[in-house]
């Protein structure tokens, strides 16, 4: 049964689980978030800059991410604008990859059918 | 890195599209990573710089509806974090009827069905009136003038449906849909006998048959490009599932063409016709208003009373001791009246049922 608590409760889009993934290890800005979904997905997901930023809003609004300093600033740049993965948004995603686990043990457990590979 | 100036300025434009708190927090920082973007994309060819922008674009009409807040009611989907994870807090089955009068401007929109077809019976009136005062004969341009006014209803009814999915289907959207169904149902079945556009011969398709829908095909597939979610419809069936008398707004949204109807063969009854609508209106105006299930019902029962009444009044004088070239016999008013008074109330039980029977379920609900 689900929790009623929908903010808590994944299964997760695929670009707000490639966003928080891209976050996990490192705060990141903007522009590295978009190229580490791109690669994290293996160039499945790309996303637009409107789309990326609709998910930081809301990501903000649901205190899964929030703004840090930059650690690494780019001297020749304008200061830029790094996000990180707060407590509630780490116990987010592990519940996430938890699931996706799970899911994928499951799998490996019945054999597939012809043409299921 | 060499940034490309038209692309950044062009993006710049495109920002402008969305709300002014949206762009004050993260205009900067978007301009920024999409002129990275943008600049890596084009230092390895055309096409990869085309894609970028290609991105930007698709995702464009989503990303103002949840940053606008157009989406279904509260504004972005609800699924947009989590893929499923709707049905929680929204009360399904309570068979209550939401405690929230209408704001004027959401009341107004409700009505706008009854008020904008008084204005389009009234412009054709007078165009009419207007070519035959200069004693142009019923010709094509008339026919052609009807087709014009026909379409630009036709395109405005699909823009408003489009509006009303996206929105999630809002409660003054219901007459809208009644009115656009019955529209599809009744040329579904009826000939375009005579209508020409611009010379060109239109009356060949006789019955326009599945082709009606159409439009209907079209609202779908642009909301669901927008939208790309199924939450709107979702959302509708859980607010007709909340409150039946949305049901009884789609049948009322019907009613302008019933009333239209008796009128056949019928000559200077436009006045009348648009103080009919008008009458419409005014029960579609309280309907948004009330808040109460049995006062909603009160409010469209009382606009098709009062309207079929006096249409039936009118009829009635109107057809008294009348003969046409093509009847028989003169029409006898008293029958007219009996013929009238039952299609009224036949059509009263139909629009009072869903609203009873909500108010049914809503007491069952409580008492259990």
């Amino acid at each position: 049964m689900r929790s009623p608590d929908a903010r808590l409760d994944p299964p997760l889009t695929e670009a707000t689980f490639y966003i928080m993934l891209s976050m996990s290890p490192a705060p990141k800005h903007g522009y590295a978030i978009l190229k580490d979904v791109r690669f994290l997905s293996a160039g499945q997901v790309a996303l637009s800059t409107g789309t990326l930023y609709g998910a930081i809003r809301r990501l903000l609004d649901q205190g899964w991410i929030e703004r840090t300093e930059d650690p690494l600033p780019d001297q020749t740049a304008r200061k830029r604008q790094t996000y990180a993965l707060t407590h509630d948004g780490r116990r987010v995603l592990d519940a996430e990859l938890r699931r996706l686990q799970a899911m994928v043990r499951a799998a490996g457990l019945q054999p597939l059918g012809e043409g299921a590979r | 890195m060499k940034r490309p100036i038209a692309g950044q300025r062009a993006y710049a434009w495109l920002l402008r599209l969305y709300p002014r708190s949206f762009r004050a927090e993260y205009g900067d920082e978007m301009q920024d990573v999409f002129s990275s973007a943008l600049a890596e994309a084009s230092a390895h060819g055309f096409r990869l710089a085309a894609a970028v922008w290609l991105r930007e674009l698709r995702d464009l009409p989503l990303n103002l509806v949840r940053e606008r807040g157009w989406g279904a009611d509260s504004g972005a989907w609800e699924d947009d974090m989590t893929t499923d994870s709707v049905h929680a807090s929204r009360g399904e089955g309570s068979g209550r009827t939401e405690e929230r009068a209408a704001s004027w401007r959401e009341a107004l929109a409700g009505a706008g069905l009854f008020l904008f077809l008084p204005a389009l019976v009234g412009v054709y009136t007078a165009m009419y009136s207007l070519l035959a005062g200069y004693g142009v004969r019923p010709s094509p341009l008339y026919a052609m003038a009807g087709s014009i006014l026909f379409a630009l209803m036709v395109i405005g009814l699909m823009a408003l449906a489009c509006f009303a999915w996206i929105r999630g289907f809002p409660r003054w959207s219901f007459p809208y849909l009644g009115f656009g169904l019955l529209v599809s149902l009744l040329m579904r079945s009826t000939a375009a006998t005579g209508a020409t556009i611009l010379g060109h011969d239109i009356d060949r398709l006789e019955r326009l048959l599945w082709q009606a829908f159409v439009p209907a095909l079209i609202v779908a597939g642009v909301a669901w490009l927008v939208t790309r979610s199924v939450q709107p419809i979702r959302k509708l069936a859980t607010d007709v599932w909340n409150d039946w008398s949305r049901i009884s707004f789609v049948l009322y949204g019907m009613l302008p063409i019933a009333l239209v109807l008796p009128f056949d063969e019928t000559h200077g009854g436009s006045l009348l016709g648009i103080a009919l609508f008008l009458v419409l209106g005014i029960g579609a105006l309280e309907y948004m208003r009330s808040t109460r299930p049995w006062q909603r019902a009160a409010a469209l029962g009382g606009g098709l009373a009062v309207s079929w009444l006096v249409a039936t009044a009118w009829l009635s004088f109107y057809w008294h001791g009348r003969q046409e070239p093509w009847m028989p016999a003169p029409a006898d008013g008293y029958g007219t009246a009996v013929a009238m008074s039952g299609a009224g109330a036949i059509l009263l039980v139909l629009l009072f049922a869903p609203s009873l029977l909500g108010i049914a379920h809503g007491v069952h609900q409580r008492t259990r």
